[in-house]
């Protein structure tokens, strides 16, 4: 796909996420809308190779979403890539769905269940290990959130996974700067997060996650195994991206627009 | 012969007892630990069972060092050398791992790895909310920075602005398993300090390990790491080269003779 | 329940300078003013609950009064070590706030609800757990936990429960009697939000009386008894997994004084996490643990 098309695909995706959420009157908004380009690059720009029509394929990339709030988001992809009805979007976070508001293994195309945070990167870290020891060439990509920097676990993973060498392991951070309640670095600072990584023995990109180009540059070669070390591409994005109602304000984490918002998120999006 | 080095080992011999009457013990982990803790107890924070409540806090978290923080203790007359005997028995206060409930002297319960550091954080809160002008120092292995709990505690005291608390790692490049480069290396080890926010300093704890005292008087701005090159086992000739003394779960008068002779 | 709850720790923390508060990157709006009027005794740190858990030990070790806060299961179950033994074993005196109790998170998944908490601090013999039904009994309870220098857990509602204990005396560690009839020949023995619950089925069959065990541990073993014995049949109802919480309890303290109901059911959350996303009510359907399939059964089964 060419830039213009995986631009109309976001767009898409956002009112797709957006209207789900709506519909469910629940669901991680903004943490969905600030990843969408770094899922449309990895799922429609052809860095994760999956086939849609043999999800089990053992030669398949992963793509383990460890800030399982995006979920909606992902949802919404594996349906418009036709792993089952869109229709199904209908019944988001519902009982009688195959959605929970976290994630969950068991729908198609998902590789994991998750919902605590700090868990993905270990997991990411043990199915990369296993590729090495099985001389499998597939690579392993995992999606962390910036306030999931914060579990220690993930600073167990990221030593585990430098000091294995696991260069097949792709770790990409959406760094959007606020967690539930506040900005990270009024709540507890975070950076310079380049140089910590870095510390962490990893080999570190930090790109625009908004922008196709950078994110193309970041992904693009990774294949190839430049680096010895595993690789973390820290993307700065804006959480809610899209929704300038719901951009740059905390506390709009974890739920879709409320009252008269509804009405402007729903026009700004054009739904 | 300085007061320091004189004291290491006296100290040393005292580990020797403790681990000859109670006849099991983590020695060589205790013994890459004599300088720091000597340099803590004796000379900086000047701790003696008067005024042990009103001084700097003194964490061991590497509970597994514990003899040579027994061996300070007792000597600091904390509480009788009869107590060696009964090491790691139920009439006596000295565990495989301090209690602050039993043992007079001991500011932290420790034995599982990672927890220190963030309780030194709350402490160090409570001594500036009141207005307390003394330090808490944490001594950490090196192997317990394998934890995640230790990174959340950096991210917080760098939040917290916490400039009266040291972080000291006695890095003596061994864990459990093997050497810590190949179960989980921590370098470069002053670059994560610093990546976090603290101020790091290295002290090569073998050859010149008065400098750490020079550290610990300067002024901090930030919370402090101070990174301890010591040798598991350090002073000692068997120990610093035989891997296998980790854990002793049973020992001879005579095996501790031979270790007695070893010392350096 | 949660901002009443809330609402009381900072009533305490201005009266009590010794009184602190960390939170986990939770908890917006109401605490705003906490953190604007008393920054010194508020801590919003990152989503680091082992790290909380600890710190937490810290600041009690040193006289300070600590209340922490974050959804439940990431205290339970991630920081479980922690509370065990910094907090637990060195008898801190910390409040463990946990919000989402039971499956007030439904929607959200097993990784959010906190069903197995009674079980996990039920190991942990004398960690105070309380669930209160209401925030009349939430209010009272926070007063009452300044107090109590020891490690106390307390599971929250969601909030807007209906309020049902405020005609009664409220105090931690004693089990409240509802008394339905004078001939009742069963009696619902319930904890936390589930006391609405019994209350409904205790309106719809006209013998059977409520307890509510809002403190789970330690259990008030004399009001169970005294009351236990006089019932032909006990009923537990709770917002937990089947094993190890009030239901299992009870039957122990019953069986070793010797009580021998002639009927005991235990109305529970199974015994798997459960996968199925749907609001709190909606799985008590799907469970068929709601009032009016209890009441059905109960009825059918005469």
């Amino acid at each position: 796909m060419d830039i213009k098309s995986l631009e109309e695909k976001s767009y898409f995706l956002r009112q797709k996420t957006l209207e789900t959420c709506l519909k469910a009157k629940t669901g991680h908004v903004t943490s969905s809308l600030s990843c969408v380009e770094i899922l449309v690059s990895l799922y429609y720009g052809g860095f994760l190779e999956i086939n849609p029509k043999d999800l089990e394929d053992d030669d398949r990339d992963r793509f383990i979403l460890s800030k399982a709030q995006a979920s909606p988001l992902l949802y919404t992809i594996l349906a418009d890539l036709g792993l089952y009805d869109l229709k199904e979007l209908d019944k988001f976070a519902q009982k009688d769905g195959i959605f929970g508001v976290h994630l969950q293994h068991s729908v198609p195309g998902v590789e994991s269940t998750a919902g605590a945070l700090g868990h993905g990167l270990g997991l990411a870290a043990g199915i990369a290990l296993r590729a090495k020891m099985d001389r499998k060439l597939f690579l392993t990509y995992t999606l962390l959130g910036d306030g999931e920097l914060y579990e220690g676990s993930i600073w167990e993973s990221l030593k585990f996974a430098s000091h294995n060498n696991l260069n097949n392991l792709v770790g990409i951070i959406d760094r959007n700067y606020l967690c539930t309640t506040d900005f990270t670095e009024n709540l507890v600072e975070l950076e310079p997060l380049t140089d910590k990584i870095k510390a962490f023995g990893w080999n570190v990109i930090r790109v625009n996650g908004h922008c196709f180009k950078s994110l193309f540059e970041a992904f693009d070669n990774l294949r190839s195994r430049p680096s010895r070390k595993p690789t973390m591409i820290i993307c700065d994005t804006v959480k809610g991206k899209g929704l300038k109602v719901m951009s740059y304000k905390p506390l709009c984490h974890g739920v879709p627009p409320k009252g008269e918002d509804i009405e402007i998120a729903k026009k700004e999006l054009n739904i | 012969m300085t007061f320091l080095k004189e004291k290491s080992l006296q100290i040393r011999e005292e580990i020797l007892n403790i681990f000859e009457l109670g006849t099991r013990g983590h020695v060589p982990s205790a013994y890459s630990l004599v300088e720091i803790l000597i340099t803590l107890y004796y000379e900086k924070s000047k701790i003696t069972p008067e005024n042990f409540k009103l001084q700097d806090k003194i964490l061991l978290s590497k509970g597994h060092g514990c003899l040579a923080l027994y061996a300070i203790l007792s000597d600091l007359g904390f509480f009788s050398k009869d107590e060696y005997s009964k090491f790691c028995k139920v009439d006596g206060i000295l565990g495989g791992h301090p209690s602050k409930h039993k043992i007079p002297g001991v500011e932290f319960s420790s034995g599982s790895l990672g927890h220190g550091f963030s309780v030194a954080i709350g402490k160090a809160i409570a001594l500036k909310r009141k207005s307390s002008n003394k330090n808490v120092y944490v001594i950490l292995g090196d192997g317990e920075c394998n934890e995640g709990s230790v990174w959340e505690a950096a991210l917080s005291a760098n939040k917290n602005k916490l400039d009266n608390l040291t972080v000291i790692i006695d890095y003596n490049k061994f864990q459990s398993y093997g050497p810590t480069e190949e179960v989980c290396p921590l370098e470069p080890f002053q670059s994560k300090w610093e990546s976090f926010g603290l101020e790091c300093e290295e002290v090569n704890m073998v050859t010149n390990p008065e400098k750490l005292l020079d550290i610990l008087n300067t002024k901090q701005i930030s919370t402090r790491a101070i990174i301890c090159h010591t040798i598991k086992g350090q002073g000692n000739r068997i120990l610093e080269t035989d891997i296998s003394w980790h854990h002793k779960s049973k020992v001879s008068p005579e095996e501790v003779q031979i270790l007695r002779d070893a010392l350096i | 329940m949660r901002k009443t709850g809330l609402n009381q720790i900072y009533e305490l923390a201005k009266k009590y300078s010794n009184v602190n508060f960390i939170g986990s990157d939770l908890g917006p709006g109401t605490l705003d003013e906490f953190r604007n009027t008393l920054p010194n005794q508020f801590f919003m740190e990152g989503i680091s609950e082992a790290h909380i858990v600890s710190m937490a030990s810290g600041l009690s070790s040193e006289g300070f009064k600590v209340y922490i806060n974050t959804i439940s299961p990431f205290f339970t179950r991630r920081a479980f070590e922690q509370i065990a033994l910094d907090i637990y074993s060195e008898n801190e005196d910390v409040v463990i706030y946990g919000n989402g109790g039971g499956l007030v998170y439904g929607p959200l998944g097993p990784s959010h609800t906190s069903v197995d908490d009674f079980a996990l601090f039920h190991a942990l013999g004398n960690m105070i757990i309380l669930a209160p039904a209401d925030a009349n009994e939430m209010e009272q309870f926070i007063q009452q936990s300044y107090h109590i220098k020891k490690p106390i857990y307390i599971r929250l509602g969601k909030g807007g429960d209906k309020i049902v204990t405020s005609d009664k005396d409220i105090q931690v560690g004693k089990a409240i009697k509802f008394n339905k009839s004078e001939n009742a020949k069963k009696i619902i023995c319930t904890t936390g939000i589930m006391l609405q619950r019994a209350l409904e089925i205790s309106d719809s069959l006209n013998d059977c009386d409520v307890l509510h065990f809002s403190t789970v541990q330690p259990l008030d073993e004399e009001s169970l008894i005294e009351n236990c014995s006089k019932y032909e049949e006990i009923i537990v109802l709770e917002e937990h997994l089947q094993d190890g919480g009030l239901g299992t309890r009870i039957i122990q303290s019953l069986f070793k004084n010797s009580i021998q109901p002639r009927k005991f059911r235990h109305y529970n959350l199974g015994k798997n996490y459960i996968h199925t996303c749907g609001r709190q009510e909606e799985i008590f359907d799907y469970l068929k643990i709601s009032p009016k399939y209890i009441i059905d059964e109960i009825k059918s089964l005469k």
